[in-house]
């Protein structure tokens, strides 16, 4: 590795790595905690609400009788646009029917036993997806949290040119700021290509709105919608005249003949009951990235074409592989392990990262006390506010506000750490008077 | 589905090419021919296991080798001396950036400079790369994903290369450039 910095680009690299850091450090922190307990998105459902039954799979007879029943249940005024039947998988084995208006587990003999109660699962993935503020802003911060945090790998690349002859250095034990920075440094160069990947995927879907509008504005006329069509296909026109319900069972059936290699994962029905009916099943592809493949069938239950997820252009695989690479969900649990792991390392990089910045800061003689205590009180905070809101769940059911005991709770514990280090310092000031004065 | 012998065998490799630079990267001096191992096996292990298993192999064996590049800090740490002597108070080397206070409007503009107008030009570059492969014949698909892939990219070193740059000016003549460069062809081959 002969390749050199020389020491101005990397005083400069350094100087970009703390300015993008500092402005995005909070919130960059925020979301790969939230990102790392959501890897388990589908077993927290499973702990939210422990008493469903669970299967390992479902007859399509039970699921037709489970879709009726629901359609049934449905109000005349405003029937249901779309109806998901989420069928068992290894991580959620629960059969669960999602309309407009309702959600609700059914058995395995497709009888309805209960509405689908998991506020803090979905609070969770809102408050990572999209900060639990409306999808427009909310995606968009998060995903120029994503492209800043590929811009801190570039920076501290191009800052550190030991990093990688140092990669195995790691003095832990010392009482200065260089076992800090080691665990920064090391931590940040192992975890490389995990953050590009987690950064490229998450900024991919969450400047998805930038990007888009970009898109729609020169090549389709403001037209939104013809951005994600030519990705992920179209969605066929609505006629609203009743018609027979569709079957599911000739589709899943035709799935089993045609495709037994592929795992079918979800079925939803199109505007059911309208002429326009038709329907889809979505299907994992083992040991692929892409979240799977959609198989569209007409309200007949006559298979028309696949929109090409699995094999068509290499556009549509990648953007097919961008979720599962990002969110980790593509090899069981052990890869959502390693997830877990490694998402708590980019945690810890980031919360190490400002504190290299208060340690030389502090050597300056500016101490940046307040704000280090604020920083203590996210850094504590955001995991002690997801517990104490899951706690919330556990105890006091699905009805919890959730996102606004989050965010209070947190501001609670960085108002309070500011209040204690303001006491703190005024103690220490006065004994520092005492001690002068005699 | 089962895992093909080659994917095992990718992960060896990973996890082998790990070793070789730990043992390189021990030593006082450079060893290129364990540079070479090292980094050869990781990208042998890479190209096998996407022969194996595609993208998806490609993923899973990262996360082998990452985790073994990890547990390999573990004796570092261990035998890591415990530091008894008082801190040392080590200068600091002031970067161009942190000298002195920066006025908060030289702030603000870095940061419109380095935000909304990187971003804005990251995606006016990455709309005429959508425009050429669609002129050039290339999937509508393709096309759009090519836009929301080259955005994020674009613009994280972009950002980093205005951060990288002390005058204004400079910022303002690569953004310029930029701009001049992407409009035409964005409208030419639109």
């Amino acid at each position: 590795m002969g390749m050199t910095i020389n020491k101005m680009t990397v005083k400069k690299a350094l100087a970009a790595h703390s300015w993008v850091g500092l402005v995005c450090a909070g919130l960059l922190y925020l979301i790969c905690v939230t990102g790392t307990v959501l890897v388990l998105y589908e077993e927290w459902q499973r702990i939210e609400q422990p008493g469903i039954p669970e299967m390992n799979s479902i007859e399509p007879e039970a699921i037709q009788r489970a879709v009726e029943t629901v359609l049934a249940s449905e109000g005349v005024q405003a029937p249901t646009t779309h109806l998901h039947v989420h069928l068992p998988t290894d991580a959620l084995p629960r059969t669960t029917i999602t309309t407009d208006t309702q959600a609700v587990h059914v058995d395995a003999n497709g009888a309805v036993v209960s509405p689908e109660e998991n506020a803090w699962a979905e609070f969770l993935l809102a408050l990572h997806y999209r900060l639990n503020l409306p999808a427009v802003i909310g995606m968009t911060i998060v995903g120029i949290m994503g492209a800043m945090m590929l811009s801190l790998s570039l920076s501290g690349v191009l800052a550190h040119p030991r990093i990688f002859r140092d990669a195995f250095t790691l003095r832990a034990r010392r009482r200065d700021q260089a076992a800090l920075a080691d665990w920064h440094n090391r931590l940040a160069v192992w975890t490389l290509p995990f953050g590009i990947a987690i950064a490229l995927t998450g900024s991919m879907i969450g400047l998805y709105y930038v990007s888009g509008y970009g898109m729609a504005a020169t090549a389709y006329e403001g037209d939104t919608e013809a951005v994600t069509t030519a990705i992920f296909g179209d969605e066929e026109k609505v006629t609203s005249d009743p018609a027979r319900l569709p079957s599911v069972v000739p589709v899943l059936g035709y799935m089993e003949e045609r495709y037994p290699a592929v795992e079918p994962y979800y079925v939803i029905l199109h505007d059911p009951g309208t002429t326009g009916q038709h329907m889809q099943v979505i299907a994992e592809h083992p040991q692929r990235l892409i979240f799977g493949e959609y198989y569209n069938f007409d309200g007949e239950g006559r298979f028309l074409n696949t929109v090409g997820m699995a094999d068509g252009t290499t556009g549509q695989q990648l953007a097919a592989s961008s979720y599962n690479l990002h969110f980790g969900n593509y090899g069981g649990l052990p890869v959502k392990l390693a997830y877990i792991v490694f998402g708590a390392l980019l945690s810890v990089i980031v919360a190490t990262g400002l504190y290299i910045w208060f340690a030389k800061e502090q050597r300056k003689g500016r101490p940046r006390t307040m704000t280090r205590a604020a920083w203590n009180g996210l850094i504590v905070g955001t995991p002690a506010m997801l517990v104490i809101t899951l706690l919330l769940r556990l105890t006091l059911g699905n009805g919890v506000p959730f996102e606004a005991v989050f965010w209070l709770g947190l501001a609670a514990c960085m108002v309070v750490a500011v209040f204690r280090s303001k006491a703190r310092s005024t103690v220490l000031q006065r004994r520092q008077e005492v001690s002068l004065a005699e | 589905m089962a895992l093909l012998p080659q994917f095992w065998l990718a992960v060896a490799l990973g996890i082998a090419g790990v070793f070789a630079l730990r043992i390189s990267w021990a030593r006082p001096s450079r060893s290129v021919p364990l540079n070479v191992l090292g980094w050869g096996s990781i990208l042998v292990s890479s190209a096998l296991s996407a022969w194996a298993h595609g993208a998806w192999g490609v993923a899973v064996q990262s996360l082998f080798a990452m985790a073994a590049a990890l547990l390999l800090l573990v004796p570092s740490i261990a035998s890591a001396p415990t530091w008894k002597r008082k801190p040392v108070d080590r200068g600091v080397h002031a970067s161009p950036d942190t000298k002195g206070s920066m006025a908060l409007g030289r702030r603000a503009a870095t940061f419109v400079i380095t935000g909304p107008v990187a971003l804005f030009g990251a995606l006016l570059l990455a709309l005429a790369l959508r425009a050429m492969l669609a002129a050039g014949g290339g999937s509508e698909a393709d096309a759009n994903v090519l836009v929301l892939a080259c955005v994020p990219i674009f613009w994280g070193i972009l950002a980093t290369i205005l951060l990288m740059m002390e005058r204004r000016r400079t910022q303002l003549s690569v953004l310029a450039t930029l701009t001049i460069i992407a409009v035409p062809l964005t409208l030419l081959a639109g």
